[in-house]
């Protein structure tokens, strides 16, 4: 009677022992046991931890000559922030660290979990001057320089097929429909606005729903309201971003998205030291539109869809994603007829994995956006660069210098920082292509990008070749370098930089 | 977009339809029930006659003997092909077993004992490689010959990336696949491109994944990749003196692990055919299920090696 179990009982037993040929096969066997149940879970998630360490060393002839801004730089190149493309070579060395862990009590089953992550960087040497937040790499450098990235509640509810997340707290703001702290960078990259409307931290409340039928997702929708930016607690005079959206997915891999974003501006152009909203100085240091009139507010509403299909590249070899959204509605000035905001942006990218590994792959992007100012109307586009230090990420276009690399960690500088184009429109094309020369260890990789503005004039077109070396799993060292022939400037302005990329997992 | 939108057209839901029951799965040919030691084995026979030493197929990670339809009998004409369901998997029993190479390799011979094969060339797919080279380290004198298909056990991994591995494939993992997880790694890992027949293995999994015998299925796979670590081949490799063939394809998706190892398949091939003293063939074109991506080609090699080895 007691055979079957004893004999089950000794098949788990034996797991990981050595079980020679010598043995007995029946002493292995539960042969009377008609199918063995699962009952090992995994070990515990209760605590999750996730770590992000970057180093770059950098030579370049864009130099700054802002006394305050030596350490984090940010915005258009030879714009506000005091960039110049010099005779001189900087040449320096920065890092970043982020530490990343969540706290899932077993005991609530899943049902709850805490995220905080900090941030230190800093530029090799920096000294700490009060402005900038990216300093303290100087002898002595205890004082400063901790940054806080997120601290949020999740709490998890699972029904009827449908998981619902409600993250609460200080969280990263997308522009997409996924949840930012599970999201594949990918999901965050190649959908919705791509990151380049809204990309950066923000307090609030999200609300992320994932349905799936019997094969798997079906339709994924978020709703979230976040305070931007208060000022008197007892006024109106705050900055919130109220975000809807929703993705379909029609097809195995393929997927169609809207997108409705209702930002209220009643800050009367305050928010950072910069001020914030299209007309202030934070938005033309980082490449938005420097309206010329005072600003008491505005109601802003972003309309988009988007769709695509393998973003991920990880259902076949072709890929491809498109999205066009239009801002509309009105800003409040003092004095002044209250101008229109009609403007828009359409991109699209397509993506093919030729060769094994997944670096093996070519690509194409375009981009355009409206722009001008032309009676009352503001025909462009804002993005969160008006109202945030960064405030938006465009991150797929292969481009260092032409446009915002995104994996700049204190200095990051770019001829058109913003989707904007200052205002003006901007169209972008960029193709590369990678070659894993050895999968998953080294690859080879060339990029060029082209980016005009709306007015026609040419900002550039930027050549990049990158050779990376992965030592170690999810551990990067990489070469770059970079040139950006056809701009305005009198020098060709170029960058080269070694770096490690680690992910700690 | 064209070629992608013809694609996902042609894609059906396999989710909605009924679970498939084991014994339902499709096999190039009928399929027999032995018990050995307490297990019910299921396996097929093309019954060739032949003095010649007979082959016999054994499937890799959560496969079955259907992963085999070009081989049965197409490998070798002219001589006896069998084909077996491990334990955990396919048409087989489920018990609570340990699922390691070792033990897979135990149950082998005793299946061979009772279906009279004295001496084989043992045929084996990633898993059922480790089997099959484990097999040839044990029981010599059962192993005419090995033909080795993207075979595990030739890399070899630190102690935290075992680590790493197997508290990601804790018993239950292979049961939280989705119909449009299974399609992404079919399309992309397990092979290099979904045929028709790939298509049909691939329905096969799902439904198979709705049935209640699938749970004794997630807990063999758990259990087998532990067991390939915990049971490792390598250093054991130059006892082997049965003539090998080793075969990759050269765009493995599996092999090396994309992750720890990198790389390309034709650096464990050479390393696997310098070990072994094997003949090595690397097929252009074809991913890790090798021998049905690119059954023409595959089938030659092995009945030239068989021809000249065995």
């Amino acid at each position: 009677m007691f055979a079957a179990p004893t004999l089950g009982l000794l098949g788990v037993l034996t797991l990981g022992a050595e079980v020679r040929a010598e043995a007995p096969l029946e002493t292995t066997l539960a042969g009377e046991d008609p199918v063995v149940e699962p009952r090992d879970p995994g070990p515990s998630e209760e605590l999750r931890l996730l770590g992000l360490f970057q180093t770059r060393v950098t030579t370049t002839d864009v130099a700054t000559t802002s006394p305050y801004l030596d350490g984090q730089v940010l915005g258009t190149l030879g714009g506000t922030n005091g960039t110049v493309v010099s005779e001189d070579r900087a040449t320096f060395a920065e890092q970043r660290a982020v530490g990343f862990g969540t706290w899932r009590p077993d005991v609530l089953d899943g049902q709850a979990s805490l995220t905080a992550a900090f941030e230190v960087d800093f530029v090799v040497g920096d000294q700490s001057y009060l402005v900038g937040g990216n300093t303290g790499g100087a002898f002595g450098a205890d004082q400063v320089n901790l940054q806080t990235r997120r601290l949020h509640a999740s709490f998890h509810h699972a029904f009827a097929r449908q998981s619902w997340t409600a993250v609460l707290g200080l969280q990263f703001l997308g522009d997409s429909v996924y949840d930012p702290s599970s999201a594949h960078p990918d999901d965050l990259f190649r959908t919705g606005g791509g990151l380049r409307f809204w990309g950066s931290e923000a307090a609030g409340l999200a609300l992320y729903g994932v349905g799936e039928g019997t094969h798997g997702e079906l339709w994924r929708a978020r709703l979230g309201a976040f305070t931007l930016y208060e000022h008197g607690v007892s006024l109106d005079d705050d900055l919130s971003l109220v975000v809807g959206d929703v993705q379909l997915v029609p097809a195995w891999g393929w997927r169609v998205g809207a997108h409705a974003w209702w930002l209220r501006d009643r800050t009367e152009g305050r928010g950072t030291l910069l001020g914030s909203g299209p007309a202030s100085a934070l938005s033309e240091l980082q490449g938005g539109p420097d309206l010329d009139v005072t600003v008491d507010g505005a109601d802003l509403v972003w309309l988009g869809l988007d769709g695509g299909a393998n973003h991920r590249l990880d259902h076949g070899r072709l890929g491809g994603s498109f999205v066009a959204i239009a801002n509309l509605g009105r800003i409040y000035v003092e004095g002044l007829e209250d101008p229109s905001v009609a403007g828009g942006l359409a991109a699209a990218e397509l993506r093919y994995r030729y060769g094994q590994g997944r670096g093996s792959v070519a690509r194409v992007e375009a981009l355009i956006s409206t722009g001008d100012v032309a009676g009352g109307t503001y025909a462009g586009v804002l993005t969160g660069n008006s109202y945030g230090i960064a405030g938006a990420t465009w991150a797929t276009h292969g481009a260092v210098l032409l446009l915002p690399d995104p994996g700049a960690i204190n200095r990051q500088v770019a001829l058109a920082y913003d989707v904007s184009g200052a205002g003006q429109g901007l169209f972008a094309l960029s193709a590369g292509a990678g070659w894993d020369v050895s999968p998953s260890r080294y690859n080879l990789s060339g990029n060029v990008a082209h980016a005009r503005l709306g007015s026609g004039d040419v900002l550039g077109t930027e050549l990049t070749g990158r050779l990376r070396w992965t030592p170690l799993p999810l551990c990067d060292v990489g070469l770059t370098g970079a040139v950006v022939l056809g701009s305005a400037f009198d020098r060709a302005p170029w960058t080269a930089f070694a770096s490690i990329t680690w992910v700690l997992f | 977009m064209l070629p992608l939108l013809a694609t996902v057209a042609c894609v059906s839901r396999y989710a909605a339809l009924p679970a498939l029951a084991p014994e339902e799965l499709w096999a190039p040919l009928p399929v027999q029930h032995v018990g050995v030691a307490g297990l019910d084995l299921a396996w097929i026979d093309s019954g060739t006659a032949s003095d010649r030493a007979p082959l016999v197929l054994i499937h890799g990670l959560s496969s079955w003997m259907g992963f085999w339809e070009h081989q049965v009998p197409g490998i070798a004409p002219d001589r006896r092909v069998l084909a077996l369901d491990l334990p955990g998997y396919g048409a087989s029993s489920r018990p609570d077993a340990p699922y390691t190479p070792p033990w897979f390799a135990e149950v082998v011979v005793g299946w061979m004992d009772a279906v009279g094969l004295e001496e084989a060339v043992v045929v084996g797919h990633s898993l059922g490689g480790q089997v099959a080279l484990t097999l040839a380290l044990e029981h010599p004198e059962r192993v005419a010959g090995l033909v080795l298909s993207a075979p595990a056990g030739i890399e070899t991994f630190g102690a935290g990336e075992v680590r790493f591995v197997k508290d990601h494939w804790h018993e239950a993992r292979a049961l939280e696949a989705s119909e449009d997880e299974l399609r992404a790694v079919f399309t992309t890992q397990v092979f290099a491109g979904l045929d028709e027949g790939g298509e049909r293995l691939l329905e096969e999994r799902v439904r198979l994944g709705a049935h209640p015998a699938f749970r004794g299925t997630a807990v063999a796979v758990s259990r087998s990749i532990a067991g390939m670590f915990d049971h490792p081949v390598r250093d054991r490799l130059g006892e082997i003196e049965a003539p090998t063939l080793v075969v990759f394809g050269a765009r493995d998706a599996m092999i090396p692990n994309p992750v720890f190892t990198g790389g390309r398949p034709k650096a464990v091939l050479d390393e696997a055919v310098e070990a072994l003293g094997a003949t090595g063939l690397l097929i252009e074109g074809a991913g890790h299920t090798v021998h049905h991506e690119a059954p023409e080609a595959f089938n030659q090699a092995v009945q030239a090696f068989l021809e000249t080895s065995t």
